[in-house]
């Protein structure tokens, strides 16, 4: 690999020449080379379909759950000299019904039941991000929104990254906050759903980016998040020694996970492989395990076929049970089937297209979840783990 | 002089080819777009500075020799005439952008010499310090001309990487007739490997460069000379003398932040000769690497492995 150019010693004639071409224009605008100089407009629309739930291990008529659409527009311009500014949106209309509570049957085996009318609920996402690009370092500012009917959200959000002289490296730091207030709809006919909670999120994530060799870049990432507030479900329930409780989960949590990706170009094949590995731990006893490999293959000068594997695994949260034989001390309670041990595989395949000033994406997914696939062996299966298809097809086009 | 080895050249890459400034162009980029945008950079200023084109801001300049009023040029065009005066201030006035009347002596497609009578009816016209530069006003004296040719060609191969950037390349390489200037590393960081030609066998490379930013000019007297009785006459011509410059290099090439800073050391180190030109080469102090006439190399720009 070779050095970036550095004089070794800059005699007065080159700083005389530098001196006199910087005031050419072309080294003026190729000052702030990193920022992308043209403004783009993208959209992307995705169909998220859940699985019905086996009718076996479910109690009642309804096994259907949620279909969620979405419609994402992006729009992003650079301003002055060093600015860019962007902004997101996020559309998503959601139907279907979801798991409610689990009680065992006759013969102690878990029976999901399902929230009984179909919900309808919409929600929209604004995002706003000001980036400032130096000629080593960025900086975003943003600012972002999220409602629903029973749902509102802000977050905040700063991000700082520096390239190493060499352009080799690049560090970045990144710190936000979130402020969510909920107001689960149908409170005065659900008497164990609270009226308004509200709860609070903080976040910071430090990476580091490293080119490696001619063929090799390598990424690892450490993320840390506070939650506190109301973490609960309220639309969620937990059978209990014959009654039914509120789902009740700590009011803090704090999370932690590493993450690290290797990118390696495989010449010979037009190809690369990225290679994905992330641990998350928490406070509450939960921790998994991602890998995700991908082939990334070219295919002329402007398709890109990428098929990819995803593999998942997590232990449960302490206090998690498909259902409660008899009251916890503290008064801890949740059967929801994202706290319960179990493993998922996820099958992707995307095709990008690369046009003169614009390209298209399509892809499809398809997600399973088995508590056999978990990494522990798992006693009590959770009968409400989702399986999903997703389809998404997006364009984008540089203006 | 510098070429792209194919291998490196991925084919996630648009590769266009076109002519332009006298010479072959290729732009390798990651995006079409940038690809094209280079083309029209490069295409603007060979239209701005082209001595065959009458309406050229250079045809225009030259057409108001010897107008005391002179000529007001545009910014870019004062920018780049504060750098030719740089140039030759620093080279001792061996770089001069008024030395291109020489051309009208030296035909180096024929097979004689020029009569020393008539390049001694050229030297008066030439000379930096003759005209008369106060920004944004040039005046240049009857007869005299300027020529952008020792310098356009590579500040056009920066301009061409810097529009390139601008229309959202990341990756890719400019190459005017062997003047590099560097869009972007490979999308992995590789860097672009160049061969440096060999000037006694056009064919094969002396060295390969790993470039992964900034620009490689290379100058070469084996493209265009005169052979005279046993003699090799180079077409890089000194504007004092008006001869070819004895006891020259074979081939210089320098790598720099730009390739117009590259083009500049490495044609005044052709011009200064092997043994002041070694020294300049020194003092600028930029990675280089000079070729004598028997082939031996020397110079601080490493071949890649």
């Amino acid at each position: 690999m070779s050095k970036p150019f550095k004089p070794r010693r800059p005699g007065p004639a080159l700083t005389a020449l530098t001196a006199a071409a910087l005031a050419l224009p072309a080294y003026q605008r190729a000052e702030a080379a990193s920022r992308d100089e043209q403004a783009g407009v993208s959209v992307r629309a995705s169909h998220y379909t859940e699985d019905a739930l086996d009718r076996s291990q479910t109690a009642g008529d309804v096994t259907e759950r949620f279909d969620i659409t979405v419609g994402q527009a992006k729009g992003r311009l650079p301003v002055g000299q060093r600015f860019e500014l962007s902004l997101d949106a996020a559309y998503e209309t959601l139907s279907g019904a979801s798991p409610w509570f689990i009680e065992p049957d006759e013969n102690g085996e878990p029976v999901q039941v399902m929230s009984g009318a179909t919900i309808d609920d919409a929600r929209t996402d604004l995002l706003a991000t000001v980036s400032r690009y130096g000629d080593r370092d960025t900086v975003s500012a943003s600012v972002g929104t999220s409602r629903e009917d029973d749902y509102l959200s802000y977050n905040l959000g700063l991000k700082w990254s520096r390239d190493t002289a060499s352009r080799q490296t690049t560090w970045s730091l990144g710190a936000s906050a979130s402020d969510d207030v909920i107001t689960p709809t149908d409170s005065d006919r659900f008497p164990l759903r609270p009226e308004e909670e509200s709860k609070q999120s903080y976040s910071l994530v430090g990476s580091l980016s490293r080119i490696l060799g001619k063929l090799t870049t390598w990424q690892t990432a450490l993320s840390l998040r506070y939650l506190t507030g109301f973490l609960s479900d309220p639309y969620k329930q937990a059978f209990v020694d014959g009654t039914i409780l509120a789902d009740s989960r700590p009011d803090s949590r704090w999370q932690a996970a590493l993450s690290t990706r290797l990118r390696r170009r495989v010449t010979w094949a037009q190809a690369s492989l990225h290679a994905d590995y992330r641990y998350f731990v928490d406070e509450w006893e939960v921790n998994s395990h991602t890998v995700k490999l991908a082939w990334h293959q070219g295919i002329g000068s402007r398709w890109e076929l990428a098929p990819s594997l995803r593999y998942y695994s997590q232990s449960q949260a302490f206090f998690y049970r498909p259902f409660y034989l008899q009251e916890r001390d503290d008064g801890l309670y949740s059967s929801d089937y994202r706290l319960s041990p179990y493993g998922a595989l996820t099958y992707a395949l995307s095709a990008h297209y690369q046009g003169e000033g614009w390209s298209l994406v399509g892809a499809v997914q398809r997600y399973d979840s088995e508590a056999s696939l978990a990494i522990d062996s798992v006693g009590l299966a959770n009968p409400g783990l989702v399986d999903f298809t997703l389809v998404s097809f997006g364009v984008e086009w540089r203006l | 002089m510098a070429a792209v080895s194919q291998r490196t050249v991925n084919t996630a890459t648009t590769t266009l080819r076109f002519s332009a400034m006298g010479c072959p162009c290729a732009i390798h980029a990651d995006k079409p777009a940038a690809a094209e945008a280079a083309r029209a950079e490069v295409l603007r200023l060979e239209r701005k500075y082209s001595r065959y084109r009458d309406d050229s801001v250079l045809s225009r300049i030259n057409a108001a020799a010897g107008n005391a009023q002179g000529c007001v040029v545009d910014d870019e065009t004062a920018a780049l005439l504060d750098y030719a005066a740089t140039a030759h201030a620093q080279s001792d006035g061996l770089f001069d952008a008024t030395a291109g009347v020489l051309r009208q002596a030296w035909n180096f497609r024929g097979d004689a010499l020029p009569p020393q009578s008539k390049i001694d009816g050229l030297l008066p016209r030439i000379g930096w310090q003759r005209l008369g530069w106060e920004r944004p006003r040039l005046t240049l004296p009857a007869g005299m001309e300027l020529d952008f040719g020792g310098f356009v060609k590579e500040y056009a191969a920066d301009g061409a990487a810097a529009a390139a950037r601008t229309a959202g390349a990341r990756s890719g390489l400019v190459d005017l007739g062997g003047d590099l200037t560097v869009i972007g590393p490979h999308a992995d960081g590789a860097p672009w490997r160049v061969g440096i030609r060999d000037p006694r066998n056009a064919q094969r490379p002396v060295a390969t460069i790993a470039l992964d930013v900034g620009g490689l000019a290379s100058s070469g007297n084996y493209e265009r000379c005169l052979r005279i009785a046993g003699k090799v006459y180079g077409h890089i011509l000194d504007p004092r003398t008006g001869w070819p410059v004895t006891d020259g290099f074979a081939a210089v090439s320098v790598r720099a932040d730009s390739c117009l800073i590259a083009g500049t050391v490495t044609t005044v180190a052709m011009l200064k000769g092997r043994s002041a030109g070694s020294a300049w080469l020194d003092s600028v102090g930029l990675p280089h690497l000079s070729i004598a006439p028997d082939g031996q190399m020397a110079g601080t720009l490493k071949p890649a492995g």
